[in-house]
């Protein structure tokens, strides 16, 4: 059909835009997909994490992180190293667990076998006050699954 | 009279546009509160590390103005490619124009994206994984 007669018949160049956008959408979106592998994984990973302390579960938290991992949480001056210390360090609030949300992620980001991840969240103790902060997730894809090697843990500034 | 087909076609075409323009902005959206955690960055020299073992170049850098010192992550990616990001506690990566090489203009121009009107006083590239070799070692012993 001739451009000229294209652009008088409405239907026909809807229809040609539709199928352009759709084109243009796919193809902003193949590359994104393909570069980040396993980046739905990822992106569990801090939901899990607050599941995993809010439950108690910490036989899976512990698996959550790499045996050397290094968590800092500047709120509390905490400073843990290893699977085994952090999961402790949770452990250590049982019966009155913390509630952690994550509320938000903001980078997800997968190069080759590592992935960062940033967010925030918000913790509610047992004594009820609240601390919203952001984290920060250093992880490594071994053995099919990510683990995080680091996580920071920052207070947010009051609103 | 227009097939079914052919509004599901622009629905999808839509909703795939809008997400995937929300990808791309959102790298560069000013989300949070900016507040300096008093010159720290503990994920510092393990991100790098972890960078580094899969090719791609990154360096912890030092941005010093009048009035305060801040640590940041710099990298490169993808690797061979002239996209400098830089990672910050709260603000997490922001894609920046500069040359990698070049602290001060690193620091620069994500002051700039930052909307941080203090001027640099003086920039440079920190090497943390000599205190993190450092912490392997003693932990050996």
């Amino acid at each position: 059909m001739p451009i000229a007669v294209a652009v008088t018949q409405p239907g026909y160049f809807m229809t040609l835009m539709r199928q352009l956008l759709l084109a243009t959408s796919l193809a902003l979106l193949a590359p994104l997909a393909l570069a980040q592998p396993h980046k739905q994984e990822l992106d569990q990973l801090p939901g899990q994490w607050a599941a995993h302390v809010s439950n108690g579960d910490f036989g899976e938290l512990a698996n959550l992180y790499l045996s050397d991992a290094l968590l800092h949480q500047d709120f509390d001056q905490q400073e843990l190293h290893g699977s085994k210390q952090i999961a402790e360090f949770y452990a250590g609030y049982a019966g009155h667990l913390p509630k952690i949300v994550i509320t938000k992620i903001n980078e997800s980001r997968v190069m080759d076998a590592v992935g960062l991840l940033g967010g925030s969240f918000s913790i509610t103790y047992a004594d009820q006050h609240v601390v919203k902060g952001h984290f920060s997730l250093v992880c490594q894809w071994i053995d099919g699954k990510w683990q995080i090697e680091i996580q920071h843990n920052v207070r947010a500034k009051p609103e | 009279m227009r097939a079914p087909a052919h509004n599901l076609t622009a629905k999808a075409a839509t909703a795939l546009l809008a997400v995937s323009l929300l990808l791309h902005s959102g790298i560069n959206a000013a989300a949070e509160p900016f507040e300096f955690n008093a010159g720290q960055l503990p994920e510092a020299a393990g991100m790098i590390k972890a960078m580094q073992a899969v090719h791609v170049t990154a360096h912890q850098l030092v941005i010093e103005s009048k009035r305060w010192h801040h640590r940041v992550v710099v990298f490169v990616y993808p690797s061979k490619s002239k996209k400098v990001w830089v990672w910050d506690s709260v603000a997490k990566s922001r894609e920046v124009k500069a040359d990698a090489a070049n602290p001060v203009a690193v620091a620069t121009a994500w002051l700039r994206q930052m909307g941080i009107g203090d001027k640099v006083v003086n920039a440079s590239f920190d090497d943390p994984l000599a205190t993190l070799d450092h912490r392997e070692n003693s932990s050996q012993r």
